[in-house]
C-alpha cells in the first residue's frame, strides 16, 4: 500500500518528478565532483610543489655553518660520500631525489669566488629554475659552469676558459655554460663532483646534500628528516619550512574554497527541492485532507513525503556521483593534465548526503502536510 | 490593461511566483558570488603565495664578486658595495608600488661571541618606513612567516635573535645575557628569541639594523633587500621581453608599453631598477618561477569550478521555471477559450518572467554579496573586492534564465487546443 501511494502520485506529476531529481543531481554531482578534486588535490599540488625545490638539507652533524669564516679544509667537517650510497636503496623512507654539493673557495682569474661541486642532471632535476645556457658538465667530466653574474664580470662566456687557483694547484679549466639561478650561484663556479673533490684534494667528502621527499604522504617531512639522521651518523637534517609551511597553508585555503562551494550548492539544492515539495503538498491538500480525514496519522503522511523524497534522491545519488566523477576528471585533466585518482570514500559520503538532503528537504513540506486541517479543505477552501 | 493583468496576476499567485523567484534568487546568487570571487581569486591566491617568501632581491650594482653560498656570505668580508638605507621608501613610489607588499634589509657582519665566530645580520623584523605615501610597515615577520620563534622577537635595543642550531651550540636560552664583540667595539645583549627556520639563518645572529649598523661602522647602508611583490604569471608577452637586453629597445611602443603596465616580475624589477639606478634587481627564480606556474593552475582550478557550477544552477532555475509555467496550462487554455490571441498570452507571460527576473536578479545579487563576503572571510582572511559590472550581469543572467525557461512552455501551451489545456 505504502509504495503504491508514493508510485501513484510520482507518475501523476512526472514532470515535477524530474524537476527534483534534476536539482538533486546537479547538487550530488558537484558534491561529489568537488570531494573528489579535493581529496587529490595535495598529490596534484606535490608536482607544483617540487618546482620550489628540495625540502630537507642535510649537513655534517658538527658543522656550524656552510659559510663558515675560513673555509678552509684544515678546520672544516664533511659529510662522508659513502654514506650517500644509503640514500639510494628504498627503504621505509620514500625519497624523490637527492644531490650532493661540496663548497670550497678559490681564485678564478685572479679573483675569489665560491666554488659548487656538485651532480648536474640531479641538481637541475631537484632545482628546476636552474638554467644553463650551453651545456652542463657530464658526470666526470672536466668542463666548468660560470654563474651569469661572475661570467658578466670576468668577461668569460661559453668557448672560454678559466683558471682556477686552490689548495695550492693551478688548473685551466674549459667554460661550458653559463648558468642563471638568481641566487647565490650565479657568482660562483660550479664544475662535476669528482672533479671539485680532486681538485680541492678532498676525495669522498661532500658539504651538504639536498633531499626532496614526497610531503602529503604518510610521514611528514620533519618525521623523514629525523629518520635520516638516525640512518646516516654524522649527519644532521634540516627541514626547510620555507616552502612546506607555505604548502600546506595554501592547499588548506584551497580545500576551504571548495569546500564552502560545495556547502553552498548543497544548500541551494535542499531549498529548491523543498520548495517544490511544498508546492505539491498544497496541491495535494486534497487528497491529504482525505487521507487524515479517513484516519491517516501524521505520521503516515510525513512518511508518504519522506518516502517520495527518498525514492527521488536514491535515483538522483549514483546519477549524480558519476557526472561529478566525469567533472572531476574533466577539470583536473585541465588543471593538471593528469586524472584525478578515484577515492572510494567519495561514494558512501554521497549517498549519506543524498539521503541527508531527501530528509532536510522534506521537512518544510511534512510541517505543511501535517497542519492541513481536513475539515477546513474538505469544505473547500 | 497588460501590466494591470501582470500585477494581479503575480499579486494572486503569489505562492507559485515564490517558488520562482525563490530559485531564481538562490540561483543568481551563487552565479554572481561566484562570479565575484574569481575576479578576485589571482589577488588572494597571489597573495598567499607570498608567505613562500620574498621574490625579487636588490643588489648593489659592482664590478666586484661576492662571494656567496646559499645566499650567505662566505669566506672573509672583503670590498663591499652597499645601498643607502634612506633610499628604500622609493620602492613604494614605482609604477606597480601597490605591488610591493613587503621589502626586507640586511647588512652582514663578523663578530665574537664569547670567542665564537658569528655572522651577524642586521634586519627589520617589524619595522614602519617613512615613504611618500605615508608610513609603510614591513619587516621579516612580514615577508617571512616561516619563521618560528621560541621566546619573543626582539622589539628594541640590545636585543638579539639566535638561530636555533647556533643557540643550541652555544647553550643559550632566550632571556640569557651575551657580550656580543665585532672586533671595533663590544656589547651586552640579551637574548629575546631563539629562530627556527630551515634555512641559514639557523646558524646566525639577528638584530635591529640600525643597531648592526652602529656596531659595524657602517651607518645608513644596507647590502641586500628582499622584496616581495604581487605579479602576474607569465604569458608570451612577458617570455619575449624577457629575451631582451632592454625591453625599451627590443618592443614596439604599444607593446613595451603593455608590458611595463602589466606586473610581470620582469617589468617590477625593471621599475625597481629605474629607482635605484645603482642597483641591480633580480627575479629570485626559485620562487618565482614556481609560483608563476602554480598561480596559473589554481586560477584555472577555480574557473573550471565555478564555470561548472554557474552552469548546472543555471539549467536547474530554467528547469524550475519552465514547471511554473508549465502548471498553469488549465489558466492558458482558459484564457484562450476566452478569446485571447497567442501573442497577449505569451505577452503576459513573459513579462511576467521579466518581472521576477528582475526581482531574483537584484535580490540574488543581493545575497551574492554576502557570499562572496564569506567566503573571502573564512578563507582569505580579507574582504573580497565588489567589480561594479557583476549587478548588471547578474540582473541580465536571471531575466535571461527567467525569460528562455518560460518562452518555450509558455508558446508550446499557447499551441494547445484550448479543451485540451483545459482538461488539466
Amino acid at each position: 500500500m505504502f509504495p503504491r501511494l508514493i508510485l501513484k502520485s510520482l507518475r501523476q506529476r512526472p514532470g515535477r518528478a524530474v524537476l527534483i531529481v534534476l536539482t538533486l543531481v546537479m547538487g550530488l554531482s558537484l558534491e561529489a565532483a568537488l570531494l573528489n578534486l579535493s581529496l587529490d588535490i595535495g598529490n596534484k599540488s606535490e608536482q607544483e610543489l617540487k618546482a620550489f625545490g628540495s625540502n630537507i638539507l642535510l649537513l655534517p652533524r658538527d658543522e656550524i655553518d656552510t659559510s663558515s669564516a675560513e673555509l678552509t679544509t684544515g678546520n672544516r667537517v664533511f659529510i662522508p660520500q659513502t654514506q650517500l650510497s644509503s640514500l639510494d636503496t628504498p627503504g621505509d623512507i620514500p625519497l624523490e631525489g637527492y644531490v650532493p654539493f661540496l663548497y670550497s673557495l678559490a681564485e678564478v682569474n685572479g679573483q675569489r669566488v665560491a666554488v659548487s661541486g656538485t651532480v648536474f642532471d640531479k641538481a637541475l632535476k631537484i632545482n628546476p629554475w636552474w638554467s644553463i645556457r650551453g651545456e652542463a658538465p657530464a658526470r666526470g667530466g672536466k668542463g666548468v659552469v660560470l654563474g651569469e653574474e661572475l661570467a658578466m664580470k670576468l668577461n668569460v662566456n661559453e668557448g672560454g676558459r678559466i683558471t682556477i687557483r686552490q689548495e695550492g694547484r693551478l688548473e685551466t679549466l674549459a667554460v661550458v655554460g653559463v648558468l642563471s639561478t638568481g641566487g647565490s650561484e650565479d657568482n660562483q663556479v660550479l664544475m662535476d663532483l669528482d672533479l671539485a673533490q680532486s681538485i680541492t684534494g678532498l676525495p669522498e667528502k661532500v658539504s651538504a646534500v639536498q633531499v626532496s621527499v614526497p610531503t602529503g604522504g604518510d610521514f611528514s617531512v620533519d618525521e623523514i628528516a629525523a629518520s635520516l639522521e638516525e640512518q646516516l651518523p654524522g649527519v644532521r637534517a634540516r627541514t626547510v619550512k620555507q616552502v612546506t609551511e607555505a604548502g600546506q597553508n595554501l592547499l588548506g585555503k584551497i580545500n576551504m574554497l571548495m569546500g564552502l562551494v560545495t556547502t553552498l550548492i548543497i544548500f541551494i539544492s535542499a531549498v529548491t527541492v523543498s520548495a517544490s515539495l511544498a508546492n505539491a503538498v498544497i496541491e495535494r491538500r486534497c487528497e491529504i485532507g482525505l487521507m487524515k480525514a479517513l484516519g491517516a496519522e501524521g505520521r503516515g503522511i510525513a512518511a508518504i513525503i519522506l518516502g517520495e523524497a527518498l525514492l527521488l534522491s536514491a535515483l538522483a545519488g549514483p546519477a549524480g556521483y558519476l557526472l561529478g566523477l566525469m567533472l572531476a576528471q574533466v577539470v583536473g585533466l585541465s588543471v593538471f593534465d593528469t586524472t584525478v585518482s578515484f577515492h572510494l570514500r567519495v561514494i558512501p559520503i554521497v549517498i549519506v548526503s543524498a539521503g541527508l538532503l531527501a530528509i532536510a528537504a522534506s521537512l518544510m513540506p511534512v510541517r505543511r502536510a501535517l497542519s492541513i486541517e481536513p475539515a477546513v479543505i474538505l469544505r473547500g477552501e | 490593461m497588460l501590466l494591470h493583468l501582470v500585477k494581479d496576476s503575480l499579486v494572486r499567485r503569489r505562492r507559485r511566483i515564490a517558488l520562482a523567484v525563490l530559485s531564481l534568487l538562490v540561483g543568481t546568487a551563487l552565479i554572481s558570488s561566484l562570479l565575484t570571487v574569481s575576479l578576485d581569486i589571482e589577488g588572494k591566491i597571489g597573495k598567499e603565495m607570498r608567505s613562500f617568501g620574498a621574490n625579487i632581491l636588490l643588489i648593489p650594482r659592482s664590478e666586484t664578486v661576492p662571494v656567496e653560498i646559499a645566499g650567505m656570505p662566505a669566506g672573509e668580508i672583503g670590498d663591499r658595495s652597499f645601498l643607502r638605507e634612506e633610499d628604500l621608501g622609493k620602492l613604494k613610489t614605482i609604477f606597480w608600488k601597490n605591488n610591493i607588499t613587503g621589502f626586507v634589509p640586511y647588512l652582514f657582519g663578523r663578530a665574537r661571541i664569547e670567542g665564537t665566530q658569528i655572522v651577524l645580520v642586521g634586519t627589520w623584523f617589524d619595522h614602519e618606513v617613512s615613504t611618500e605615501k605615508g608610513p609603510f610597515r614591513t619587516g621579516i615577520r612580514q615577508t617571512s612567516p616561516w619563521w618560528r620563534v621560541e621566546g619573543e622577537w626582539p622589539s628594541g635595543r640590545g636585543q638579539l635573535l639566535i638561530g636555533h642550531e647556533l643557540a643550541d651550540r652555544l647553550a643559550l636560552e632566550p632571556g640569557d645575557q651575551i657580550n656580543l664583540n665585532t672586533g671595533q667595539s663590544g656589547r651586552e645583549f640579551r637574548v629575546a628569541g631563539i629562530v627556527s627556520t630551515g634555512g641559514g639563518e639557523e646558524s646566525q645572529v639577528f638584530m635591529d639594523l640600525s643597531e648592526a649598523q652602529e656596531l659595524l661602522g657602517l651607518a645608513g647602508r644596507v647590502e641586500k633587500v628582499q622584496i616581495s611583490a604581487l605579479t602576474k604569471p607569465p604569458d608570451d608577452l612577458a617570455r619575449r621581453a624577457r629575451l631582451l637586453e632592454d625591453p625599451k629597445e627590443g618592443l614596439p611602443p604599444k607593446e613595451y608599453e603593455k608590458w611595463y603596465c602589466s606586473p610581470y616580475i620582469e617589468a617590477i624589477t625593471y621599475q625597481i631598477e629605474e629607482a635605484f639606478p645603482d642597483g641591480l634587481a633580480k627575479p629570485v627564480r626559485q620562487v618565482a618561477d614556481a609560483e608563476g606556474a602554480f598561480l596559473g593552475k589554481l586560477k584555472l582550478l577555480f574557473a573550471l569550478i565555478a564555470g561548472v557550477a554557474a552552469v548546472t544552477s543555471a539549467m536547474g532555475v530554467t528547469a524550475t521555471m519552465s514547471a511554473t509555467v508549465k502548471e498553469r496550462r488549465g489558466e492558458i487554455g482558459l484564457m484562450k477559450a476566452l478569446g485571447a490571441e497567442n501573442f497577449h498570452i505569451t505577452g503576459q507571460f513573459l513579462l511576467e518572467a521579466a518581472f521576477t527576473g528582475l526581482i531574483g536578479g537584484v535580490a540574488g545579487y543581493g545575497l551574492g554579496i554576502v557570499l562572496a563576503a564569506l567566503i573571502g572571510r573564512q578563507v582569505f582572511d580579507s574582504p573580497v573586492s565588489f567589480s561594479l559590472p557583476v549587478l548588471p550581469f547578474a540582473i541580465l543572467t536571471s531575466l535571461a534564465i527567467a525569460l528562455l525557461g518560460s518562452a518555450l512552455p509558455v508558446r508550446r501551451a499557447s499551441r494547445l487546443e484550448p479543451i485540451q489545456a483545459l482538461k488539466e
